[in-house]
């Protein structure tokens, strides 16, 4: 089945590009595969690009995010509003990016030690590789330092998801958003700085 | 530098809002700010820690690909097949588990018991330190266990619920997580005799004792058993949600925000039994298999989890004694023995292990490269000693 043929069957649900998440998901809760389809194909690639941020590797991300769905599907969440199964597919997916990049931290400490050394990449690339994936790794590191709703707001917002829909992935209200959003950055900046120099390497 | 604001002055995230143009409040707050010196500082700083922030953010999205849709949903069917051959074959919900086995109204209390068993009886050992949270028998231990240890705990469990209050438990037990097994529990899937040639060739090689009391050095029956592992997933928030409404007083449960499941596996390798027996139909059992490993999830402290455990109300306090006297727990497997049979350390070949007498038989065990051995039988203490020192 091609991606058109996914979504030409997703869209041949009564309405399905207009049916809201809270319709489909209490088809899903009383079995109906098609509505799942659906919303698997409406969110995926959003809850995928989130993942992959954090992860930085597209095998892990779809694999985090195959998990996150398999576990929308064992479990369905109470269809509250629409904003709320977006939420918890992205609170499910950062959570299990995060703890991926921390578990991959300590392996990497282990291995290093084991190994007696601390370069931590790959050294037959070429450099600008190497230098754009120690940078990518270092900024997914200062985040994974974060409290959990700092870093995942902070990702979330950076992905482009609104107000509203990251304050339902972290459970706080819209307003709260704004405090959250701002503390982490200061704390990102810190980690940032601390790391790099007082520039920072910022623009 | 922070720049302190003044009463009235918006907040920090109502700034933060307000360079968003999102949520509502940003045409009052940025008048404000174009009348106030402090927030347009203020404002001139957040705006530069997010653009700045936000710069360094975004570039983790370089090189992402677009995920192939059609891909991703046919992976994700097989895997749904995947599953459903797997609770078919064994595997299944908690709830259905229970279930199955008519005993829901032991529910609570024997899921409670064989947490507390699980956890406080369980052997580990760090293998790789953070490596992975793999954990391995090494030396064992033997502890009493009263023989009515179920009715206590029970009563102690049960006796001051009402049976609204005993069914909300049994509920909330079904939703706590799944269990999942490759072992299989009927007739059919016991271990079958077969000669130690026959074993050999699948196990490969068996370690055999060189001695055997006298009547017993007849060819033996061997068995094999197969490789399995079973883990249980359990849904954190719904843990702590049912040992809150219990009132039980374990507070070691990671944050379900940061750790939403916690699943535990264990994997036991294969092993082999040689049987020998002698004419009177006594017998002499020889064991071995690599050591079972644990494996605890990100987030438990299994420390502060024992700790919690042994405080909880309804243990023997005799037990509980032996369990904190034994050091070392992380590298001890713990040999549950009953009241009347006694237990000694001893040394085998070199190796630290456990001589149980009682009068029904007397059992050794001891580990030796990573391999774990039992010597058990209807003979002396002194003759089970020998025939282990005998398996060089």
């Amino acid at each position: 089945m091609g991606v058109s043929a996914l979504q030409a069957q997703a869209g041949a649900l009564p309405a399905a590009n207009d049916v809201s998440d809270r319709t489909l998901l209490l088809g899903v809760r009383s079995g109906d595969e098609r509505a799942f389809e659906a919303l698997f194909a409406r969110h995926y690639s959003g809850v995928f690009g989130v993942i992959y941020r954090i992860v930085g590797t597209p095998e892990e991300a779809e694999e985090l995010t195959q998990d996150t769905f398999l576990k929308l599907y064992n479990r369905p969440i109470a269809a509250d509003d629409d904003t709320n199964l977006r939420g918890w597919l992205y609170r499910v997916g950062t959570n299990a990016a995060f703890n991926s990049v921390r578990s991959r931290r300590r392996r990497h400490g282990w291995l290093q030690r084991f190994a007696g050394r601390a370069d931590r990449h790959a050294t037959d690339d070429p450099l600008d590789v190497v230098a754009r994936r120690d940078e990518a790794a270092t900024v997914r590191e200062h985040l994974a330092q974060l409290p959990e709703r700092q870093r995942t707001a902070l990702v979330l917002r950076s992905a482009g998801l609104s107000y509203a829909e990251v304050a339902a992935a972290i459970g706080v209200s819209a307003n709260s958003v704004g405090t959250i959003l701002s503390r982490a950055e200061r704390a990102f900046r810190t980690l940032y700085e601390n790391a790099n120099g007082r520039d920072g390497g910022t623009q | 530098m922070n720049i302190r604001r003044q009463r009235n002055c918006p907040s920090d995230g109502e700034l933060r809002i307000a360079i968003d143009a999102d949520g509502g409040v940003a045409p009052t707050v940025l008048q404000h700010a174009h009348t106030c010196e402090r927030c347009s500082l203020r404002l001139d700083q957040l705006r530069e820690v997010a653009a700045s922030t936000s710069g360094v953010v975004s570039g983790l999205a370089v090189g992402q690909p677009e995920p192939d849709l059609a891909h991703a949903y046919s992976r994700f069917r097989m895997t749904l097949a995947a599953q459903s051959v797997e609770h078919d074959t064994g595997g299944s919900r908690m709830g259905q588990v229970f279930s199955s086995r008519g005993v829901r109204s032991m529910t609570a209390v024997v899921a409670a018991i064989a947490v507390i068993l699980a956890v406080t009886l369980t052997p580990m050992r760090t293998v790789a330190d953070d490596f992975l949270n793999q954990f391995r028998v090494q030396k064992f231990a033997a502890v009493t266990v009263p023989m009515n240890l179920l009715s206590p705990m029970q009563s102690a469990a049960l006796d001051d619920m009402t049976g609204e209050n005993k069914a909300q438990v049994l509920e909330a037990l079904n939703g706590l997580g799944d269990f999942d097994t490759t072992f299989e529990f009927s007739k059919d899937s016991l271990p079958q005799a077969i000669t130690l040639a026959e074993a050999e060739a699948t196990f490969g090689d068996i370690a055999e004792p060189d001695d055997l009391p006298a009547g017993f050095d007849g060819a033996p029956n061997a068995y094999l058993t197969e490789a399995g592992s079973a883990s249980v997933t359990l849904d954190n928030a719904a843990v702590q949600n049912l040992i809150n409404s219990i009132g039980l007083p374990i507070y070691s449960f990671p944050d379900p925000d940061l750790y939403p499941e916690l699943t535990f596996t264990a994997n036991v390798p294969a092993g082999a039994l040689l049987e020998y027996k002698d004419d009177s139909g006594k017998r002499v059992i020889v064991g071995q298999m690599a050591s079972p490993t644990l494996g605890i999830p990100d987030g438990v402290d299994m420390d502060a989890l024992r700790e919690d455990l042994l405080q909880l109300p309804g243990l023997p306090t005799d037990l509980v004694a032996q369990l904190r006297a034994i050091d070392d727990w992380e590298t001890t497997l713990i040999i549950p023995i009953p009241e009347g049979a006694t237990s000694d350390d001893i040394t085998i070949n070199g190796e630290p292990g456990l001589l149980i007498e009682h009068a029904l038989g007397s059992a050794v065990l001891w580990e030796k490269d990573g391999i774990l051995y039992a010597v058990i039988g209807q003979v002396s203490d002194d003759d089970i000693r020998d025939i282990a020192d005998s398996m060089q």
